[in-house]
């Protein structure tokens, strides 16, 4: 690996992005040995406390977590539960439904539906017609909504975070100052400035008095869902762009200029080099950071809490601006497994999400 | 007979080709009139044409570099846009906050809603756990990662590369996903007998609420990436010279590689200590027992719930402040150390 | 600064006119502590009570001379609650000098409960905390809290009992309000599990200003509500007006639940349904009376809080004069008061005047056995004595505006003093006590709570976000309804 060979330029050789994925993704790249075996023993010694506490509060937690996905009425306080089941992903996904005496019906047995497939009618044994009840909150609102927000906010930060580094990197002055600008939401708090939003586009607002928009509502009680998402999309792009235009100029500043001038002599416009040159050799940035957005997007939590508060989004709420997260903590409360399973079924679709990124991007990104 | 290249329309129209309309030109008598050999080809000016290519370009630059200045001005406005409002509302009262006319002053500069917080939100109390809770949770965090830095970076053992990959994986997993068991975890661990009077001993129940949000978050796998690439950079030689003098890996250790890697050992600093200013879930679970044990976001969060009615915003900006400040500061004193320990790999939390 | 202090003042003058009407000779604070174990006159009826313990067998039982410290976890704001209660806690050290009562506040109650919940598993728990009855329905699911029969009925500590020496001034159980004491023991399993404490119930309030201007008198059933408000609305005044609503009610659960009371609708039932659920909600007659409550919506007669644009409370429209009727809480008197017109205070209008129901809220208190100490248990019951006897109820309701527990506190002189010169929005407390303390108007016997099971909290949690959403227009009421079952179905 290059990394080993030391060089003692650190800044241009050793990129921390390529080498991140490269331990991710090829761990069985072997080093040759500089040392020796004799290590072995001290070197578990100094990574001791490491494994201990990831032991305990990262690796047992995972398994715990899936573990707990399978079982049936789970009580953790108790923590008792009534054997192994695939159900909870079935209700989880809203494939399961509560008949008559809490028995799970499936949704093919049922023979109509209402309530945007929330309730559905099924024949019991006598061929009596029941309701059987299902949970909607993952298929209906959590996922699509972070969907949304993922799909949203991704690309919107990723690209006005682009234009604002290129512009950083082709500035002869003020250079620090603006980077410090932009830098300043990454040092504040997800919920404080989340609360300042509130303020913002509350429907007496400032927002509503500069876009002449009247008592339009936007996070109060009663705003049509997509116009929250908007609002909440706003707020969570603010708040990530700081950090991405911090990885993007520190890769344009290693970006060598003498691909600039050979893209001048070429005569090629600003925008067809920003396409041709900058786009390319800023890929692994790029990518990294669409990698871990994502994930992050897919995450969203916080940003909820700061911007609504808990009530608009609770129950019955009238934003509905559930997310997946939101759901998990939701079921901590008394629902435990379900919660457990969404996990694993979050868990599940970011590794689809990064595996697929990373297939469409292989050839794309020049390291 | 040479391929007719015409197109439908000009088939359609019998419209003449390229070669017979420069036929039909060179046909005509002002073209054979011209008189080619007499002619010498000059370039007049030439240092002038080259002045104005640099005039055109550097006009174009300076519109270009205008356009860009006036981007980044209307971005940075929008990016303070959100500090400036919640300082002009911390100073507005509420009727001013839901007028009609929305002011970009306060008309009347009220002090109270600072009052207010300060009579209703024990500032210092959350502060000083804050800072208790940062700051154990911080040095605990730098030892694991030094050692474990240390021992990726320089010491080879069985597995390594592979125990470096689980590592990096964990990064990948939802932090949800831990949550639940974490919590039954830290309140079945010994340290909460000691305060419900089982063991009558020297831990207070306080303490074992603070271990709670201190423990588990002695590692981070981001910082130990963060460090190795750092220790990676050091050269070679220099391990191999300390071991030529007889040097100990532990004395290699905190004699040549920490103090060598103290910027980057900063910036972890800070950022801990940032994060645990924010940390807003967890310590919502474990700090149950007492309001006083709260940190400064739960207790923001948590301290205006119960206001009635219209939402006092400008109390809540008041408050927002306070809490905001602290990082600011921080910020302004440790720009360089933030903006490079989040640069190189960091990740926010 | 110093009106504060008055009640504070007048409390410790009654509270030790009390004390010294019981025991004229004993010093109930003895300073030494400490030093003072062998003083086994106290100590000695332990021994003879009939307290149950399933836990340790190594705990010791109450000792009023041996220091004991006892956690009570509640909901109540800094202002005026707390100083209520630490001035309750400074008079009980001087009857108790051993026992260090500490307390604190748990966000609201649906954090309280939460939390509560979350440390089920842990039993790190308080001695005693606030509660509700279907709280205390899942914490009596998970066998933590503890059956309190004994300790009402003992001999020594019982309430209307006490040692010499140790006066806490409280009366029988006969003289707790029955509205009030009766759901503490109306519990799936027999025993005695809660006790009230901040009890409130719903009142109407409106604007009188108006209202006298135009003859009006403040409506007594629905219909005649609803005509008022056909009445308000035709008023050039009011009727051009979109912001303009005649009647904003607090609570949306509230307005659903005793609706549902009022017209014998089901809601909710403690024995399972042929479905086997606790929830009978979802049915065609409930879901016409939603819909019904959305055309009055829509005609603006009717907004909620849950249904205002900021998930205000609607006391605030009420001042503001965009509502000219509010129904609240009764612990949110205050809220309801303003300089700015004379405010009326009326009961909950009913679909049958002589039939009349309304809500009964507010938390209660309950003990628990996890986690805690016999001697803790004791001592924190001892302190709900002290801060629920007939002056200190009274003096608790006239600062917070819940109503009192006790039928003598009605009465009580603390209660009438501070009545005779109360202004403000502590003479719209008085205009409430009057009424509900009236018989005449129904509150002393029409007062209900909804039945408490595990999952009962959601069904009242749904009920906020049904009727919110209904009436906002962004759920039509089958899917409302719909939708509130299956969060209650899983929930169970």
């Amino acid at each position: 690996m290059a990394a080993e060979n030391t060089p003692v330029n650190e800044s241009k050789k050793t990129n921390p992005i390529k080498d991140f994925f490269g331990n991710l993704f090829k761990p069985k790249e072997r080093v040759s040995a500089d040392a020796g075996e004799k290590n072995n023993w001290k070197a578990w010694l100094y990574l001791a406390p490491t494994i201990i506490l990831l032991s305990v509060f990262t690796f047992y937690p995972l398994v715990n977590t899936i573990f707990i996905a399978f079982l049936k009425n789970y009580d953790y306080v108790t923590q008792s539960h009534e054997g192994f089941t695939f159900d909870n992903f079935g209700v989880v996904l809203g494939l399961l439904g509560k008949g008559v005496g809490g028995a799970m019906i499936p949704r093919w047995q049922c023979i109509g539906f209402e309530s945007e497939g929330a309730l559905g009618y099924y024949l019991d044994a006598a061929g009596q017609q029941q309701n059987a009840y299902f949970t909607m909150d993952v298929i209906r609102y959590a996922f699509p909504n972070t969907l949304i927000i993922t799909f949203i906010t991704v690309p919107v930060s990723i690209i006005i975070a682009l234009l604002i580094s290129i512009g950083l990197n082709s500035i002869p002055a003020f250079q620090k100052m603006f980077q410090t600008i932009f830098f300043i939401p990454y040092v504040t708090n997800a919920i404080a400035v989340g609360m300042v939003f509130a303020v913002l586009f509350d429907y007496k607002g400032i927002i509503n008095y500069l876009f002449q928009l009247g008592n339009l509502t936007w996070i109060d009680q009663g705003a049509p869902t997509w116009r929250a998402m908007i609002a909440l999309c706003v707020y969570i792009v603010w708040h990530s762009l700081p950090y991405k235009i911090l990885i993007f100029l520190s890769g344009l500043q290693n970006i060598d200029k003498q691909y600039y001038d050979a893209a001048k002599i070429d005569s090629a416009g600003g925008f067809k080099t920003m396409m041709n040159v900058t786009v390319p050799l800023l890929s692994p940035q790029i990518l990294y950071i669409m990698i871990t957005s994502f994930i992050g997007a897919f995450k969203e939590y916080t940003s909820v809490v700061g911007l609504f508060g808990k009530s608009s989004t609770d129950g019955g709420g009238t934003n509905n601006l559930y997310t997946v997260v939101y759901y998990i903590y939701d079921q901590v409360k008394g629902n435990v497994q379900y919660g457990a399973a969404a996990a694993v079924l979050l868990f599940i679709v970011i590794l689809i999400f990064t595996a697929i990124q990373f297939k469409v991007s292989k050839k794309r990104v020049h390291y | 007979m040479a391929y007719d290249n015409r197109n439908f329309i000009q088939k359609l129209f019998k419209m003449p080709t390229r070669e017979e309309k420069q036929a039909a030109r060179e046909a005509t008598p002002e073209y054979q009139a011209i008189n080619t050999a007499g002619m010498t080809l000059t370039i007049k000016d030439r240092a002038k044409n080259a002045d104005q290519l640099a005039k055109a370009q550097k006009i174009g630059r300076i519109l270009f570099l205008v356009l860009v200045y006036a981007f980044l001005a209307f971005m940075a406005v929008i990016v303070l846009f959100p500090f400036y409002w919640m300082i002009i509302t911390s100073l507005k009262s509420t009727t001013e906050i839901r007028a009609l006319q929305q002011t970009f002053f306060p008309t009347n500069v009220l002090w109270s809603n600072y009052i207010t917080v300060f009579n209703s939100f024990d500032f210092g109390t959350y502060v000083g756990n804050t800072l208790v809770v940062g700051i154990i949770s911080t040095l605990g965090t730098l030892l694991t990662t030094i050692f474990s830095a240390f021992a990726f970076a320089r010491l080879n053992f069985k597995g390594r590369e592979a125990l470096f990959g689980i590592l990096l994986a964990t990064m990948m997993i939802p932090g949800e996903m831990m949550v639940i068991t974490n919590y039954i975890t830290v309140s079945r661990l010994p340290w909460y007998e000691f305060g419900v009077g089982v063991v009558d001993g020297w831990l207070q129940y306080k303490d074992a609420v603070f271990a709670s949000m201190i423990v588990p978050f002695w590692v981070s796998v981001f910082y130990i990436y963060l460090l190795r690439q750092n220790f990676k950079q050091i050269p070679n030689e220099l391990y191999l010279a300390a071991k030529v003098d007889g040097k100990s890996d532990w004395q290699y250790l905190w004699k040549v590689m920490v103090p060598l890697a103290s910027p980057t050992l900063i910036s972890i600093f800070i950022l801990k200590l940032m994060g645990t200013w924010n940390s807003y879930v967890w310590p919502n679970l474990v700090t149950t027992n007492n309001e006083e044990w709260r940190l400064v976001t739960n207790a923001l969060r948590g301290s205006f719930t119960n206001s009635s009615g219209e939402p006092q915003y400008g109390i809540q900006m008041a408050a927002t402040i306070l809490v905001t400040t602290p990082l600011l500061l921080l910020f302004i004193f440790f720009r360089k150390y933030i903006m490079r320990g989040v640069g190189r790999a960091g990740i926010k939390g | 600064m110093s009106h504060k202090k008055i009640p504070f003042v007048l409390a410790v003058a009654s509270m030790a006119l009390l004390a010294s009407c019981g025991t004229p000779s004993a010093d109930p604070t003895p300073s030494n502590s400490s030093e003072s174990k062998d003083d086994t006159s106290a100590t000695a009826p332990i021994e003879s009570n009939t307290i149950e313990s399933n836990t340790n067998v190594t705990d010791e039982e109450f000792d009023p001379t041996k220091p004991v410290t006892i956690n009570f976890w509640h909901t109540m704001g800094k202002t005026p609650n707390q100083e209520v209660l630490d001035s309750m806690i400074a008079r009980f050290n001087e009857i108790y000098p051993n026992i260090k009562v500490e307390h604190s506040q748990q966000g609201g109650y649906d954090e309280l409960h939460a939390t509560i919940n979350e440390n089920l598993a842990t039993g790190n728990l308080p001695t005693m905390a606030y509660c509700y009855e279907d709280h205390v329905a899942s914490y009596i699911a998970h066998n933590a809290v503890l059956d309190m029969t004994s300790y009402v009925e003992d001999p020594v500590y019982g309430l209307g009992h006490n040692p010499a020496g140790y006066d806490l001034g409280d009366l029988g159980v006969e003289d707790m309000t029955p509205s009030y004491w009766a759901p503490g023991a109306a519990y799936a399993v027999e025993g005695r599990y809660s006790f009230p404490f901040s009890k409130s119930t719903e009142a109407l309030f409106y604007n009188k200003t108006v209202f006298d201007a135009n003859g009006w008198e403040a409506p007594k059933t629905w219909d005649e509500m609803w005509d008022i408000c056909e009445q308000i609305r035709s008023m050039p005044a009011y009727a051009n007006n979109d912001d303009f609503y005649c009647l904003g009610y607090d609570a949306d659960a509230n307005l659903l639940i005793s609706g549902f009371e009022q017209r014998g609708l089901p809601y909710t039932s403690l024995e399972l349904n042929a479905s086997g659920s606790h929830f009978n909600f979802n049915t065609a007659e409930n879901k016409a009376f939603v819909a019904e409550l959305k055309s009055h919506h829509d005609n603006h007669y009717l907004i909620t809080q849950g249904s205002s644009s900021n998930n205000g409370y609607t006391s605030e429209l009420f001042k503001a004069t965009t509502c000219l009727m509010s129904i609240g809480s009764t612990g949110g008197t205050s809220h309801n008061h303003t300089d700015n017109f004379k405010v009326g205070v009326a009961g909950v209008p009913q679909e049958d005047v002589n039939d009349p129901k309304m809500i009964s809220q507010g938390p209660s208190i309950c003990f628990f056995k996890r986690g805690t100490t016999k001697a803790q248990r004791t001592a924190a019951w001892l302190f709900y004595k002290f801060i629920t006897n007939t002056e200190n109820s009274a003096y608790y309701a006239s600062r917070s505006g819940y109503n009192p527990v006790r039928d003598s506190s009605y009465s009580s002189k603390f209660l009438t003093d501070e009545m005779e010169n109360a202004t403000g929005s502590g003479a719209l407390i008085r205009d409430v006590f009057h009424y509900i303390g009236d018989p005449n108007n129904g509150y002393l016997t029409g007062q209900f709570t909804s039945p408490a099971f595990k999952g009962s909290s959601v069904a009242r949690n749904e009920m906020d976000g049904l009727l919110a959403s209904v009436l906002l227009g962004s759920k039509s009421v089958d899917k409302a309804f719909d939708d509130a079952m299956v969060h209650c179905v899983f929930a169970e």
